[in-house]
C-alpha cells in the first residue's frame, strides 16, 4: 500500500514540475482583458462601456486625450441659427456587423431608444430625433445646447442595426459597427469578440479579443501573472508594484478626470460657512495621500479635475494647498474654539460629523481614515461610516446625509460640463453639492451651454473651475487612477482616460 | 413500498412548504430593509456614474417599487405559481435564463468538489476508523484541523500562487472549461474532506465496536462479506446524511472562493443579487436553494432507507 501511494505522490509531484502549461497557456492569439465591470445582460444602455471599450460598438463621435470632440461615425455636423437644431452627416461606406449599411435611420433609432431610456441625452434637452437623408440624421433641442456632439459621445449612444432591436426597442443582440464583433458570451462575465473583416477604418492586427469581468483586484493581478490575460484593469496600488516588478508586464498609471471628493451638506451649521469648507481643504494633506496610500504622489487634487482632463483643467488657477496652521486660523475666525477634549465648539455645538464611504472602490475606506486623522489634528472630528454605494445616493436625496467620500466621474462625457452642470448647476443630482447654490456658477454655466465660440467656451470653463474652486461645495481630495497592466508581448497600446475609445484599437502583437 | 411512496409525496409537499415559506420570508425580509429600493437598484441597473434622479423615478415605475408590497409579493406568487420567475430588475434578462448558468457552474463545482472530498475522505476516514490512535489516525486528525481552520481563501491562494502562477500548469480563475474547474474544486475539496474525513471515520469506530459486527465475525463470515453486507452498509448511513447536507451547503455558501476563482455559482448570483435588490432573482435562488437542501435531504433519506431499512420501521416515516 505504501509503495503505491509512493508512486502516486511522485507521478503527481512529476507532472506538476515537468508538465508544460497544458492548460493555463491557452490560445496565444487571443488577446484577454480582465476587468472588474460585469456587464448586465447584452445591450447598450447598461453594458455599452464594454461593447464600446472592445471595439465592438461604436458613437457618432469620439474624444481625444485632451477632450476635443471629432466624429467618429459622424463625417460632419453643423448646427443651425436657431442653436437648436443640429444635423449629423454620418460616414459612407460603414456596414454593421449584420451586414446592413449604417443610415440615418438605423442611428436615429439606436439614440431614440436611448433617449426613451433616460440615458445622458435627456439631460441635453433633446426634443426629437429623426433620419432626414440616408446618411443623416437631425436632433433638435429644446433650447441652444453646444455639447450635445459631447454627450454623443457616451457609451449609451452606442449606434447598433436595426436587427439588434426586438419589436419592443429591446437590444436582442448587438450588430456594431466597430473592429470586432461579438462572436459568444457566457453569462455577463465573458464576451468573446472577432475582428470584423469589412470594417470601415484601419483592420485591427488582432483577430479575437476576450474580455472577462472579474470583480475581485487580486484575482485580475493572479490572471496575469499566472498567463491567463494580456490586459488588466484597475489594480490597487500593490498589485500594480507587484507585476511591475515582472518584467513580463509594463504597468501605465494614468490620473483620468474622476475625483475623490468630499461632498458637504452645506446646510449643515458647520458647512454652511465657505470659510469653514476652505479651512476642512487647508486640513487635507492631499499629497500625503497620494504618496502614502496611492503610492503616486502627482494624484494630489490640487483642483477638481486632473492635466489629462485639458479642456477642464486650469493650469493657473491657486491650487488647493495643505496648511494646517492657516486653516486652524480660519476655524477661529469662524467662531469655532477648542473644547475641553480639543473638538472644536461653537455655540455649544461641536464640530463633529458623520461621513459616508464605500467598499466598492477599495481606496476610499483608506483615504477616508487619513482625512479622519488629519482633521482630528485641526479639532474636527469625523465619524466614518463605510456602506453601500447607494446608501449615498438615498441619503442625499432625503436631505439627510452630512458628508460622504466619493470617487466621481467626471469623464463620462468627454466634456465635463455634462457632470459639472448635473451636479452644481441649478438642480444638482444624487451625487452634486448639498444644500448648495450659486447663481453666478449657474450663469456661467448656462452661458457656457449656449456658445459655440469656443474662446469664449474656455474663459467660461475656467470661471467655472474658480467658482468650484473657491466656493468648495465638494472638496477634491486625490484624482482617480486608472492603473492598467498589459503584457510586454503586446505594443502600441494607448490607454483612453477617457474610458470610451477601444482598448485594442492600434494593439499588435510584438514579432 | 407504499410507505416510501406515501413519504415522498409527504416530502414533496413539505418541500413546496419550506420554499413558499423560505421565499416569503425573504421577501419580507427584503421589504423591511432600510433604504430606498428604486435607489439600489437603479445603482445596480446603470453603475453609480449611470445614476440620476431622472433613472431612480423611471426604475422606480418599471419595476412596480411605487406600489405595495402586497401587489409586487401578489405578482410574484402569480408568475411563480405559473412557472414563471419573472425578469431580473437589473438586467432584464428572464431570471430563469440566469439562474440556469449560475446553478450549472455551481452543480459542476459542487459535484467535482465533493468528487475530490469523497477520494480523499474515504481511505482516510476508514483507516483512521479501523485504526484509531494510529500514525495515520492521528496524521488525518491534525490535517483535518489544520483545513477547517485555515480559511478557504488561503488554501486556495495557495494553490493559486504554486499551481498557476509558480507552474502554470492550471488557470488562476475563471469558468471557461474543465481545467479551470481543477482549482476550486481542489480548494474546496479539501475543505469538505477535513470534515467528512471525521464523520466517516466516528462511522467506522462505531460500526466497528458494535455486538452486530463482532457477532457476525463470530459466526464466521468472511472479510469482505463482514465489510460489505455490516460494515460499510451501516457505516454509510450517517454519512450519507452529512454528506447531503454538506452537498446543498456547497451550493450556496462558498461565495468568498466562488469570488477568488472568478467561477459566477450561486452564491455569486446571490450575493450579487443582494447588493442590488433584485427581488426576483433573489426569491428565485432562495426558492432553489430551499427545494434543494429538501431535496438532497430526501434522496439522503431513501438511500438510508434502502441500506438499513429498519429507518422505516423505527420512525414509522422516513
Amino acid at each position: 500500500m505504501k509503495k503505491v501511494w509512493c508512486l502516486f505522490c511522485m507521478t503527481l509531484l512529476c507532472w506538476i514540475l515537468f508538465c508544460p502549461s497544458v492548460f493555463a497557456a491557452g490560445d496565444a492569439q487571443v488577446l484577454r482583458v480582465v476587468a472588474p465591470w460585469k456587464a448586465k445582460g447584452v445591450n447598450i444602455d447598461k453594458s455599452g462601456f464594454i461593447f464600446a471599450r472592445m471595439g465592438c460598438v461604436e458613437m457618432l463621435t469620439t474624444a481625444d486625450r485632451s477632450g476635443h470632440i471629432s466624429g467618429l461615425l459622424a463625417e460632419s455636423w453643423k448646427v443651425a441659427e436657431d442653436g437648436r437644431t443640429w444635423t449629423f452627416i454620418l460616414k459612407s461606406g460603414i456596414t454593421f456587423h449584420d451586414q446592413t449599411p449604417l443610415t440615418g435611420e438605423a442611428a436615429a433609432r439606436s439614440l431614440k431608444v436611448a433617449l426613451k431610456n433616460k440615458n445622458v441625452l435627456s439631460k441635453a434637452r433633446v426634443e426629437s430625433i429623426r433620419a432626414v437623408g440616408p446618411l443623416s440624421l437631425e436632433i433638435v433641442t429644446s433650447e441652444p445646447f453646444s455639447a450635445l456632439p459631447a454627450y454623443l459621445g457616451h457609451y449609451s449612444n452606442g449606434i447598433v442595426s436595426q436587427a439588434s432591436f426586438d419589436e419592443n426597442n429591446h437590444i436582442k443582440t448587438i450588430y456594431g459597427t466597430g473592429q470586432f464583433k461579438l462572436a459568444s458570451f457566457e453569462g455577463d462575465s465573458l464576451f468573446r469578440f472577432t475582428a470584423y473583416p469589412d470594417y470601415w477604418g484601419e483592420p485591427s492586427k488582432i483577430s479575437h479579443t476576450e474580455y472577462h469581468a472579474v470583480p475581485k483586484g487580486e484575482t485580475r493581478g493572479f490572471m496575469m501573472k499566472a498567463g491567463q490575460a494580456e490586459m488588466a484593469f484597475t489594480l490597487s496600488p500593490m498589485d500594480a508594484q507587484q507585476l511591475q516588478n515582472n518584467n513580463e508586464f509594463t504597468v501605465d498609471t494614468l490620473s483620468i478626470p474622476r475625483t475623490r471628493l468630499i461632498i458637504l451638506n452645506t446646510s449643515l451649521p458647520f458647512f454652511s460657512d465657505k470659510t469653514v469648507r476652505q479651512a476642512v481643504s487647508l486640513a487635507i494633506d492631499r499629497r500625503g495621500i497620494a504618496t502614502a496610500l496611492l503610492r503616486n504622489p502627482p494624484s494630489a487634487a490640487e483642483q477638481l479635475l486632473p492635466p489629462t482632463a485639458a479642456m477642464w483643467h486650469d493650469p493657473d488657477l491657486a491650487p488647493l494647498t495643505y496648511d494646517p496652521q492657516k486653516a486652524a486660523a480660519l476655524l477661529a475666525q469662524a467662531g469655532w474654539k477648542p473644547g475641553s477634549d480639543g473638538i472644536l465648539v461653537k455655540n455649544k455645538e461641536r464640530f463633529s460629523f458623520e461621513i459616508i464611504t464605500y467598499a466598492a472602490r477599495p481606496m476610499l475606506p483608506p483615504v477616508a481614515t487619513a482625512v479622519q486623522d488629519q482633521l482630528k489634528k485641526v479639532g474636527i472630528e469625523m465619524k466614518i461610516t463605510v456602506g453601500e454605494s447607494s446608501l449615498i445616493p438615498e441619503k442625499h436625496n432625503d436631505g439627510t446625509l452630512q458628508a460622504a467620500l466619493v470617487a466621481r466621474n467626471f469623464g463620462q462625457i468627454p466634456d465635463a460640463v455634462g457632470t459639472i452642470y448635473g451636479d452644481y448647476g441649478p438642480k444638482p443630482g444624487a451625487w452634486g453639492a448639498l444644500g448648495w447654490q450659486s447663481d453666478s456658477l449657474n450663469r456661467v454655466l448656462a452661458e457656457y451651454l449656449a456658445t459655440f465660440d469656443q474662446n469664449k467656451a474656455q474663459a467660461l470653463r475656467n470661471q467655472t473651475l474658480e467658482i468650484l474652486q473657491q466656493e468648495l461645495p465638494v472638496i477634491p481630495v486625490t484624482w482617480y487612477e486608472h492603473i492598467v497592466a498589459y503584457s510586454n508581448r503586446l505594443e502600441g497600446v494607448h490607454i483612453d482616460p477617457y474610458e470610451i475609445k477601444s482598448y485594442v484599437r492600434g494593439i499588435r502583437w510584438k514579432k | 413500498m407504499e410507505k416510501i411512496a406515501r413519504c415522498i409525496a409527504l416530502r414533496f409537499f413539505q418541500g413546496l412548504f419550506v420554499a413558499f415559506g423560505v421565499s416569503t420570508l425573504t421577501f419580507v425580509l427584503l421589504m423591511a430593509m432600510p433604504g430606498d429600493l428604486a435607489v439600489k437598484v437603479t445603482m445596480a441597473r446603470y453603475g453609480e456614474d449611470g445614476l440620476s434622479n431622472e433613472r431612480i423615478e423611471m426604475v422606480r415605475t418599471d419595476s412596480g417599487l411605487d406600489r405595495s408590497p402586497l401587489w409586487l409579493y401578489g405578482k410574484w406568487l402569480g408568475h411563480t405559481l405559473s412557472f414563471n420567475l419573472g425578469y431580473s430588475m437589473i438586467s432584464g434578462r428572464p431570471v430563469r435564463d440566469v439562474l440556469r448558468f449560475h446553478m450549472g457552474l455551481s452543480f459542476k463545482l459542487a459535484a467535482a468538489a465533493m468528487l475530490i472530498s469523497l477520494i480523499l475522505a474515504l481511505p482516510m476516514g476508514i483507516i483512521s476508523g479501523l485504526r484509531p490512535g494510529s500514525r495515520m489516525d492521528l496524521s488525518a486528525s491534525a490535517f483535518s484541523s489544520l483545513m477547517v481552520s485555515m480559511p478557504s481563501f488561503v488554501v486556495g491562494a495557495f494553490f493559486i500562487l504554486l499551481l498557476a502562477i509558480r507552474f502554470r500548469v492550471f488557470p488562476a480563475a475563471g469558468f471557461q472549461g474543465s481545467a479551470h474547474l481543477v482549482l476550486p474544486a481542489t480548494t474546496l475539496g479539501i475543505g469538505l474532506c477535513a470534515i467528512s474525513s471525521r464523520v466517516i471515520r466516528t462511522a467506522v469506530v462505531e460500526v466497528k465496536n458494535s455486538f452486530y459486527l463482532l457477532f457476525a465475525r463470530i459466526k464466521g463470515l468472511s472479510g469482505i462479506h463482514l465489510a460489505l453486507n455490516h460494515g460499510i452498509r451501516n457505516a454509510s448511513v450517517p454519512v450519507i446524511t452529512f454528506l447531503a447536507l454538506q452537498m446543498a451547503h456547497v451550493l450556496d455558501g462558498v461565495v468568498v472562493l466562488e469570488n477568488l476563482f472568478n467561477w459566477p455559482g450561486i452564491g455569486f448570483l446571490l450575493l450579487e443579487s443582494i447588493q442590488g435588490r433584485d427581488i426576483p432573482m433573489i426569491q428565485a435562488v432562495s426558492l432553489f436553494i430551499g427545494l434543494f437542501y429538501v431535496g438532497a435531504n430526501l434522496t439522503a433519506d431513501l438511500i438510508c432507507a434502502w441500506l438499513d431499512p429498519r429507518v422505516l420501521s423505527q420512525k414509522g416515516d422516513i
